[in-house]
């Protein structure tokens, strides 16, 4: 496995993220304080709406002004502050330990970083390690100091198994019943589609962040001549003969296959950002930021 | 089937490595990817059996051994007997005579200068193009003497380089020797043919007669041409019917009624269907001195004689002003000689009425001797008049008798042939021959003869006035020597006192001269020029000696003809004989100033003349049938397209080419077919 070998979380990382943190609270100073508006009622400062009084109800809520215009006793309603859980969903089947840098170990780094700012914003994080048979989770944490425990939990996690985000994700509806910002980490390579999978959160009313990572040598494969085709989830050996014609076909589904995904997210309203492993994961940090959505 | 190089087959072995490294299974690499979804899906399309991949693998294989059969065939240089026998020895005459110069196309607003031989060198180059690699074939032009200008050879450049070669010339046409030469070569050689390019105009009976019988021997089954083996005839006609009006002759002589001075003699004839206006002009030394203009019917041609020159010594030009389709018959040379004085030699003891008739003639160059002198003195004169004297013997030369002495029997040489009898008593002139030159304009009626004798001529001689009892004129003309005898004393007749005295005295010294010609310095082109002179010439006068191969030292002459190219000819036995007078036009003989390192007998260029010509020559076409440039009646249905014989043949290069070009084509299938994936 790459992770044995390489580490995801060194100093020079750690560094990052107090650098991402930094520049992430003066893109967004006087918007992200760890609050998140809830659609529910409650106390705060944020006037929502009036209803009738009904006994029982604290007379402090009370709006006298309007008792003294209406004569009808009106009760005052507030938006509810909560705080918001960023669910991290991992992809850590064996297709993401391929590349000279593994996609597993952009992952971590992508996951990590976010994670932080998100704790950093007191928000509660949770992350969720998935393949076709496990699932690891990290429950939802709050705090600053719960970074350790984060970094903690991706450090142990490795790539194996197969990709099926359907019943990966379906398992997790199941346990998770609080809504709240779903990043998918994942190279999306699902031989069953993305759509079941993605489908699936959307219906749960998770609003949906999709980091689409890809290696170079996926995107702009560079085989020519006899090979035998090993696919790292399956083992499944596959003889071709390839020539320059089929590293052009192969660049055209590759291509419709983003296209098609990018369709798909902007038509659910599905924020979806792709990168390369060879880019490096503080800009794609910043690239995120900037697009909104992964905090509003 | 046979080989050129059967030991290459050999090479057919190197089948078995590349069967053996077929046999032999190349592993493929292992190349992890993180999904086949992409792959599989883009071989989704090619799914194919194990039959067919095995059968593709079969296939590759089949290829490569056939790219290796076809390669080792084209390297063993396969020869099949069906072509070899098939092979042609074609012999190609070209004419490139007078006619051949005339332009394809007449046409006065787009005026082209090519020519047909322009048109003939262009369609035997097409010709030599068709050729198939086991045809060979070989160049002749029709010179008046036919030149092979290569022999029998199959390679292309060589062929094309010898029609190249071919030079207009001005020269008649005749196609006989050609086309006699083709048919003696053609006897030697299997399966001959024979293909010329003319545009026959000037053939013959007999050669149509001939290409008849040729033709028909060719159209014989296959089993009676093997029998004798006649040659196929091809007869490639270039070039159109086209008005042309020539100059058929432009000659100079000397005049008849007057020895001294010179008649040129002019014919234009009008060799095409329509009437011609156009006129002559005459130049002297590039100088115009008459214009004269002609009207010529369709076919008609005019001749006039032009004399009275008042120029003497240079070169004569006429050049007619037309535009027509062949302009080398448009313009004609001739030299008009110098009058040269005529030295004569008087050898009398007294005779003023001889020397006061002699020496009013400035024509001539008079010298009196007396007998005595005469034997001592060299002999020079070209006319030399003996008055009552007879010398012991005399060499070749002009001699005038007059009343010689009878000399005692075996003091004078046998040439002296005469026999001298009796003096006669007032003899009277009874008849002479009015028509000769000698006596023409004359009349001796009633001449007074005091002293005559009677002679008896030799029997060579002819009598040209008698009296009674002997002859009293005659004249006896032997090879080299002309004599003329009279048997009267003239200073006892009154002779000397008639009109008729210095005509005859004139009139025999213009005899004497006629001999001395001046039409051999006119030739026709392609004849050859021969200049004789003096042999004290070559001691007296700076002649160039070249160095000859064998070491001996040979002495030349230089001949500049048109365009100022020049020759150095050898002198052979005091004259030389020049044959390169293709080209109308003049012809001079000058002494070689320069030093000549070239061979004898080639051409040399920008070659400086510093002297005088010693001798100016004009060489004309002078035919009135190279002028009618038409076809000759009787040919046209022997004609052939030269399209014909350049048609397509598979068999035009050899079969290791088209093996070669098949293994190209093999080469070519098998790499887009392993692109496609159709073979493995």
């Amino acid at each position: 496995m790459q992770n044995d070998t390489q580490s995801a979380f060194d100093s020079e990382f750690l560094k990052k993220l107090e650098y991402l943190y930094i520049v992430s609270k003066k893109i967004f100073s006087g918007r992200i304080k760890a609050e998140r508006r809830s659609t529910r009622r409650g106390v705060s400062v944020e006037f929502a709406d009036y209803r009738n009084y009904t006994p029982g109800d604290d007379f402090r809520y009370i709006d006298w002004n309007a008792f003294a215009r209406l004569d009808e006793l009106l009760l005052k309603l507030y938006e509810e502050r909560e705080d918001l859980h960023i669910y991290f969903l991992v992809d850590v089947s064996q297709s993401m330990t391929y590349g000279e840098l593994p996609k597993l170990i952009y992952a971590k780094r992508v996951a990590a970083a976010l994670a932080y700012i998100g704790l950093s914003n007191l928000d509660r994080i949770g992350i969720t390690a998935f393949n076709t048979t496990d699932m690891n989770r990290l429950p939802t944490e709050r705090g600053k100091a719960k970074i350790f425990t984060v970094l903690n939990f991706l450090d142990q996690i490795n790539g194996s198994g197969e990709t099926d985000m359907e019943h990966a994700f379906q398992n997790f509806v199941h346990q998770t019943k609080r809504r709240g910002l779903v990043v998918l980490i994942s190279d999306l390579f699902d031989p069953k589609g993305f759509t079941a999978g993605l489908n699936m959160l959307k219906f749960q009313k998770h609003d949906l962040f999709v980091v689409h990572i890809i290696d170079e040598k996926e995107a702009e494969p560079t085989l020519l001549g006899d090979y035998h085709l090993v696919d790292v989830e399956t083992n499944q050996l596959r003889p071709v003969t390839i020539n320059e014609n089929h590293i052009k076909r192969y660049h055209a589904l590759f291509q419709k296959y983003c296209d098609d995904l990018d369709r798909y997210c902007r038509q659910r309203e599905i924020s979806l950002v792709r990168t390369m492993t060879k880019a490096p994961f503080e800009e794609l940090i910043l690239r995120i930021f900037r697009m909104g959505g992964f905090v509003s | 089937m046979n080989f050129l190089s059967p030991t290459s087959l050999f090479l057919f072995t190197l089948a078995i490595p590349i069967i053996g490294l077929y046999i032999l299974k190349l592993r493929r690499r292992r190349e992890p990817v993180s999904t086949l979804m992409f792959w599989e899906q883009l071989f989704k399309e090619r799914q194919t059996t194990s039959l067919f991949q095995r059968l593709k693998h079969l296939l590759s294989l089949l290829l490569q051994l056939l790219f290796l059969a076809l390669l080792v065939l084209a390297i063993a240089r396969p020869q099949f007997a069906f072509i070899t026998k098939s092979a042609r020895q074609l012999i190609l005459i070209i004419d490139n005579s007078a006619s051949m110069n005339a332009v394809l196309k007449l046409d006065p607003d787009n005026p082209s200068l090519e020519t047909r031989l322009d048109s003939a060198k262009e369609q035997a180059g097409q010709l030599v193009q068709g050729l198939r690699f086991i045809d060979e074939m070989t160049i002749v032009s029709n010179h008046k003497q036919p030149t092979i200008h290569t022999p029998f050879t199959g390679h292309q450049k060589t062929l094309r380089e010898a029609i190249l070669s071919i030079a207009p010339t001005d020269i008649r046409t005749d196609l006989k020797p050609a086309v006699d030469l083709a048919y003696t070569i053609a006897e030697t050689k299997p399966n001959p043919e024979i293909i010329i390019m003319s545009d026959f105009h000037a053939v013959t009976e007999k050669t149509i007669t001939q290409f008849q019988e040729t033709q028909s021997e060719g159209q014989a089954t296959e089993e009676e041409q093997e029998s004798v083996e006649k040659p196929k005839l091809h007869l490639i006609r270039i070039g159109e019917d086209n008005d042309n009006v020539g100059i058929t002759q432009f000659r100079v002589r000397k005049s008849i009624v007057n020895v001294f001075d010179y008649e040129t003699l002019l014919t234009v004839v009008n060799a095409s269907d329509e009437e011609k206006r156009c006129s002559v002009e005459l130049y002297f030394n590039d100088s115009l001195f008459d214009v004269r203009p002609y009207t010529l019917a369709p076919g008609e041609n005019k001749s006039e004689i032009f004399s009275n020159f008042a120029f003497e010594g240079g070169e004569l030009k006429a050049v007619l002003d037309i535009t027509d389709a062949l302009s080398s018959d448009n313009v004609a040379y001739a030299t008009l000689p110098k009058r040269e004085q005529i030295s004569v030699l008087l050898v009398t003891e007294e005779n003023p009425f001889l020397e006061k008739v002699l020496s009013v003639d400035e024509k001539l160059n008079l010298s009196v001797m007396k007998p005595s002198d005469y034997e001592a003195a060299p002999k020079t004169a070209q006319v030399v008049l003996f008055d009552r004297y007879s010398p012991t013997n005399i060499s070749d030369g002009n001699y005038m008798f007059i009343y010689p002495p009878k000399l005692e029997t075996g003091a004078h040489d046998s040439v002296l042939t005469w026999d001298i009898g009796e003096a006669l008593e007032t003899p009277i002139i009874t008849d002479w021959e009015r028509t000769h030159p000698i006596l023409q304009h004359v009349h001796l009626e009633n001449v007074l003869i005091g002293e005559a004798y009677q002679i008896t001529p030799p029997s060579t001689a002819q009598i040209l006035a008698r009296s009674f009892e002997s002859p009293v004129l005659f004249i006896d003309v032997t090879q080299n020597r002309k004599v003329v005898f009279v048997a009267i004393n003239i200073l006892e007749s009154d002779l000397p006192l008639r009109i008729a005295f210095p005509v005859i005295i004139a009139n025999t010294i213009q005899w004497f001269q006629h001999s001395e010609g001046i039409q051999e310095y006119h030739l026709q082109t392609g004849e050859v020029l021969r200049y004789k002179f003096e042999s004290e010439y070559l001691t007296n006068t700076e002649i160039e000696q070249v160095e000859v191969p064998a070491g001996r030292t040979q002495h030349t002459l230089t001949v500049t003809g048109p365009q100022d190219k020049s020759w150095d000819v050898p002198i052979e036995n005091d004259e030389i004989l020049f044959e390169h007078t293709q080209q109308a036009g003049f012809y001079k003989v000058t002494d070689s100033n320069e030093s000549n390192e070239e061979p004898v007998d080639e051409p040399i260029s920008d070659n400086e003349e510093t002297e005088e010509p010693k001798q100016l020559w004009a060489v004309n076409i002078a035919s009135e049938t190279e002028s009618h440039i038409g076809i000759a009646d009787g040919i046209e249905d022997l004609l052939t397209n030269s399209e014909v014989l350049v048609g397509s043949s598979f068999f035009r290069y050899p079969p290791w080419i088209y093996l070669v070009l098949l293994a190209v084509v093999l080469t070519v299938v098998e790499w887009f077919l392993y692109q496609r994936r159709r073979i493995e």
